[in-house]
């Protein structure tokens, strides 16, 4: 860092390559109209001739602010074809206060590289870009990954909107390539591994970001904080929870210092849109923290998220009967990975004690092993070879899972801290009653009936609302009604709401 | 308990087996302890007690009660899995096999305690946790504040001041030398006292108790705290400092991150949090109400304003010279903000003014942009002095000798240095916002948003061009009511160690 400083402030460009030197200094020929024409208007765009990082004070002086950071942000942006972070904007803007800019231009110069080069640059003004970064470059689908391309996929149908992803590293937003379009799409394309060469780098100006995603890679959330702090860019983004924060004993080491890097970027966002109430008081703490450093932060409003049911197939209802029912023995299914804040430790206990009760039913666990769940495998293995009906899949489709929903008596979800909580949701939705943690974003869910609630930390308190649904036909009956007459809320509806919050609302 | 078992445990560490069970079985059993046998067979008191104990620990409602047991057999707070695993097999097996069970992990996992050492139960009492200051020399904010409380409380009250063992699993009795380190500080220690030699640890259990954390909690011991605050019927009563690495990410490594948040996971069970600031009471607040979310109250979180007394180091003023003398305070790290008052130097040395800038403050975590800064300045031929970290007395001279200090930070739990410095009635520039702003209320401060550069500027500018500005500031620093620590230690009693209301 100290030494980057350096080598900006005394950069020699006569210590590269000629052809080198020749790329970039077509590459700024290119981008210097651009650049004029974002500041004055689109008649600006003459090409101009840059012999070197020099010219770009003459090109530039009467369009670009040396000590505006936004325009410092947008000169990097624009000229190196990679996004800065704050700092570097912050310094350059200060040491151009006394050379005229001249830092500038010599940063523009360092901070070039033959790959940026290279890049096709473009300036979106007045557009929506939306960030699918990790959700477009995978096939894969948790719950995150699941929500932000069930919604990114509407905005494209229903908006004038651009999916960007980053190009390597972290440099700069980009245009997606056509199988990452297809990723997002169909949700399903084959993986590719190829550098995209061909990709056009986006600098938002004047413009709105949205992020339907986690971003917590430590480079992104640096430049998004730039992004946010100093640019008059608009910016949403999507908040699932503050677990990393709130219950790091559930979180993978490590992972929390990254997440408070995205927050730190989140900080500067215009508006939040919580998936859940519970994710909102997250947020709203956190919001409230931040008067310690005089910030304000962003506005938090919560848009719950949907759930739609998927009818399987024939086939597909076989399968997962032939897969969990136990003869006639009453299922009982707990959905999710056996990280430990889903708590399936209670849950095994639970059904340990209503066994020994005597009460009969099997038990199913729908979800792959996960940081810290050695031990569920272990307590898993002692029931097995004690011979009690219980067993686990790590991975089902989503046929099978919506099928497995419809053969349970009843679902478990005790969690200790959930954003959402979908595999309640989606049970009561098809009409299995389900079990669930009498607080947070769980409880808002079972407010809307089907569900018993349960004190997560008293296994016999769990217990007692699995027994309750196991041998009483009156409480299943009621509760089974209950969440077959719950209010339907779809995709649609909720990819709506968030873009009027994230895109209209000011 | 089988012969095999206990051949496996030795008699040394079965007799503070006995010992241990004895005493939880004191507090926990009372008067129907069975009886135990003649003769002083190590491991025979364990035999007879266990099973009582462990038939207590089968009511799920006696959580307080696995904790204890837990702690005496392995000489180790248990973590949250823990107690929540003996729990259930306490719920489900035998007693035999709870039992088996247990002695089993006590010789598969010597390192989890000290099994070897006798323990001592605190009972309705206050328990207060000094471990760093006790180990260490290190006296910066945090060890300043533990070092002017602690010692104050146990002059009016009953306290026991505990370290943890190297396992970070369990309190231990202090050193003699640990006694003096927090007790009666005097700079750092040297050499082995002849008490130190015979020194012999014991374990210290609070029950029914107060645990008072006045320092930021070892990461490492977390998992412990945190399954103490829940189960053990103790209430845990802590000083907030600040949440830098949670709401200041950015300007922390990521490291520290993880660490804070690891020291999260105690203070959301924690009974009663001590903000000493408006910034860090409002940081443990906002923390507080985010835990709604997953069906936790939280602590009690209050403001508990820290002490701002001028340092007692006796010290001269240097002597002056002509140009008059900007003071910048912190260690030299990105939310200090040095720089913003370099840049603003910058500005107004070019300007023409002249004027000379002292920097005080050790190499923080990261001096990436304000080094280079320092010294192309230097290079320039600017009056810019940069001292590194100072003795206090020396920090004191170099307050009283300048004309007004610069502490405008990013981010703050109270802002010492500007607390001092007035108390030494120099002048202020800080941020307006959170406890530097609440510093400033009470006079002798020019405040500034300390990420404008034009303002910083403009405040740095109006002190060294209007004499009369100053001297008003001037009047104003020495007008502040002082905050002394008497009044701190007092007011932090009463609300962190009161005994009753526990939740």
């Amino acid at each position: 860092m100290r030494d980057r400083f350096r080598q900006i402030l005394s950069y020699a460009p006569a210590a590269l390559p000629r052809m080198t030197r020749d790329r970039h200094r077509e590459a700024w020929a290119r981008r210097v109209p651009l650049l004029r024409a974002t500041l004055r208007g689109a008649d600006e765009a003459q090409p101009v001739a840059v012999a070197s990082f020099h010219d770009l004070a003459e090109a530039l002086a009467d369009v670009i602010d040396t000590r505006d950071r936004s325009h410092v942000w947008l000169a990097l942006a624009v000229l190196t074809g990679r996004f800065p972070d704050r700092t570097t904007v912050v310094e350059l803007a200060r040491a151009s206060e006394f050379d005229d800019g001249e830092s500038l231009w010599r940063a523009v110069a360092e901070l070039t590289t033959d790959e940026s080069a290279s890049w096709p640059v473009r300036v979106a003004t007045d557009e929506v870009l939306v960030d699918v970064a990790h959700t477009a470059s995978t096939v894969l689908a948790t719950g995150i990954q699941r929500v932000a391309r069930e919604t990114t996929r509407r905005w494209l149908r229903d908006h004038d909107c651009t999916p960007v992803s980053w190009s390597r590293d972290f440099q700069s937003l980009r245009e997606l390539t056509a199988l990452e379009r297809a990723r997002i799409a169909q949700s399903r394309a084959e993986e590719d591994v190829e550098a995209r060469p061909e990709a056009t780098v986006i600098v938002p100006w004047h413009a709105t970001y949205l992020l339907p995603e986690l971003a917590a890679e430590t480079a992104r959330s640096s430049r998004l904080l730039a992004l946010a702090e100093l640019t008059p860019n608009r910016t949403g983004v999507i908040g699932f929870d503050c677990v990393p924060i709130t219950s790091a004993e559930t979180t993978q080491l490590g992972f929390s210092g990254v997440f408070a890097g995205n927050l730190a970027a989140v900080r500067k966002f215009d508006v939040v849109a919580t998936i859940s109430k519970a994710a909102g008081a997250e947020y709203a703490g956190w919001r409230s923290m931040l008067s310690a450093i005089g910030v304000t932060g962003p506005r938090i409003e919560p848009v719950q998220l949907p759930v739609e049911v998927a009818e399987p197939t024939p086939a597909e209802i076989e399968a997962a009967r032939a897969r969990f029912l136990v003869g006639w023995l009453p299922l009982v299914l707990v959905v999710g990975s056996h990280e430990p804040r889903k708590n399936h430790l209670a849950v095994l206990h639970a059904a340990e004690l209503l066994w020994r009760e005597g009460v009969q039913f099997s038990l199913s666990f729908v979800g792959g092993n996960a940081w810290g769940s050695d031990s569920f495998s272990r307590r898993l293995a002692d029931l097995q070879r004690a011979g009690r009906p219980v067993d686990s899949e790590s991975r089902l489709s989503d046929g099978r899972l919506w099928a497995s929903y419809r053969l349970a008596r009843c679902t478990v979800f005790p969690s200790l801290n959930e954003g959402f909580g979908l595999p309640v949701a989606e049970s009561l939705a098809v009409g299995t009653p389900a079990i669930t943690s009498n607080f947070g974003s769980m409880l808002e869910i079972a407010a809307d009936g089907g569900a018993l609630t349960v004190d997560p930390h008293d296994d016999h308190s769990i217990a007692d609302a699995m027994r309750s649904l196991l041998v009483d036909d009156v409480v299943h009956d009621r509760l089974s009604a209950e969440a077959l007459d719950r209010p339907a809320r779809t995709w649609d509806d909720y990819a709506r709401e968030v873009w009027d919050l994230l895109v209209e609302s000011r | 308990m089988t012969a095999t078992t206990t051949s496996r445990l030795g008699p040394s560490i079965l007799t503070a087996l006995d010992q241990r069970l004895a005493t939880a079985a004191s507090v926990l059993l009372g008067a129907d302890a069975p009886d135990l046998p003649e003769g002083r067979r190590p491991g025979m008191a364990s035999s007879h007690l266990l099973p009582a104990l462990i038939a207590l620990c089968a009511d799920s409602r006696r959580q307080d009660a696995r904790w204890l047991v837990l702690t005496a057999t392995f000489g180790a707070f248990p973590t949250t899995d823990q107690v929540k695993e003996f729990g259930r097999t306490v719920e489900l097996g035998p007693s035999e096999y709870a039992e088996s069970t247990l002695l089993a992990e006590v010789i598969s996992e010597p390192g989890r305690g000290r099994v070897d050492l006798p323990m001592t139960i605190v009972a309705d009492g206050v328990v207060v946790e000094v471990d760093f200051c006790a180990r260490y020399d290190t006296h910066t904010g945090i060890h300043r504040v533990v070092r002017e409380t602690v010692p104050r409380w146990r002059a009016e009250h009953t306290v026991t001041a505990v370290a943890w063992i190297d396992q970070y699993s369990a309190f231990r009795t202090l050193a003699p030398r640990e006694v003096d380190r927090v007790f009666s500080y005097d700079g750092p220690l040297s050499g082995e006292t002849a008490s130190d030699a015979t020194y012999r640890p014991r374990l210290v259990v609070p029950w029914r108790s107060v645990l008072v954390l006045p320092d930021v909690a070892n990461p490492r011991a977390s998992g412990q705290l945190a399954a103490l605050a829940k189960f053990s019927g103790n209430s845990v009563s802590m000083i907030g400092y600040d949440m830098i690495p949670i709401t200041s990410a950015e300007m922390r490594p990521l490291a520290d991150t993880g660490a804070f948040a690891q020291y999260l996971t105690v203070v959301k069970h924690a009974h009663r949090v001590a903000g000493i600031s408006r910034s860090s009471t409002a940081e443990f607040a906002g923390f507080t109400h985010s835990l709604k979310s997953q069906g936790l109250a939280g602590p009690d979180v209050r403001e508990v304003l820290l002490a701002g007394e001028a340092p007692h180091t006796l010290g001269s003023a240097r002597p002056h010279g002509d140009r008059p003398v900007m003071l910048c305070l912190g260690s030299q790290e990105p939310h200090k903000n040095q720089r913003a008052a370099l840049h603003a130097a910058e500005r107004l040395w070019r300007e023409g003014l002249d004027f000379e800038v002292r920097l005080v403050g050790g190499r923080g975590w990261s001096d990436a942009v304000l080094r280079p800064a320092i010294e192309r300045l230097a290079d320039a031929g600017r009056s810019i002095t940069a001292l590194g970290r100072v003795s206090d007395s020396r920090l004191l001279d170099e307050m009283r000798s300048a004309d007004f200090v610069f502490f405008a930070s990013l981010h703050e739990g109270y802002g010492l240095p500007a607390a001092e410095s007035l108390a030494c009635g120099i002048p202020v520039i800080t941020s307006n916002f959170g406890s530097q702003l609440e510093i400033a209320e009470l006079g002798g401060c020019l405040v500034v948003d300390p990420r404008d550069d034009d303002e910083v500027t403009e405040a740095i500018r109006r002190l060294l061009t209007k004499p009369e500005e100053l001297q008003r500031l001037r009047s104003e620093a020495v007008a502040r009511p002082v905050r002394t620590w008497d009044e701190y230690a007092s007011e932090l009693w009463a609300f962190l160690c009161t005994i009753g209301d526990v939740a």
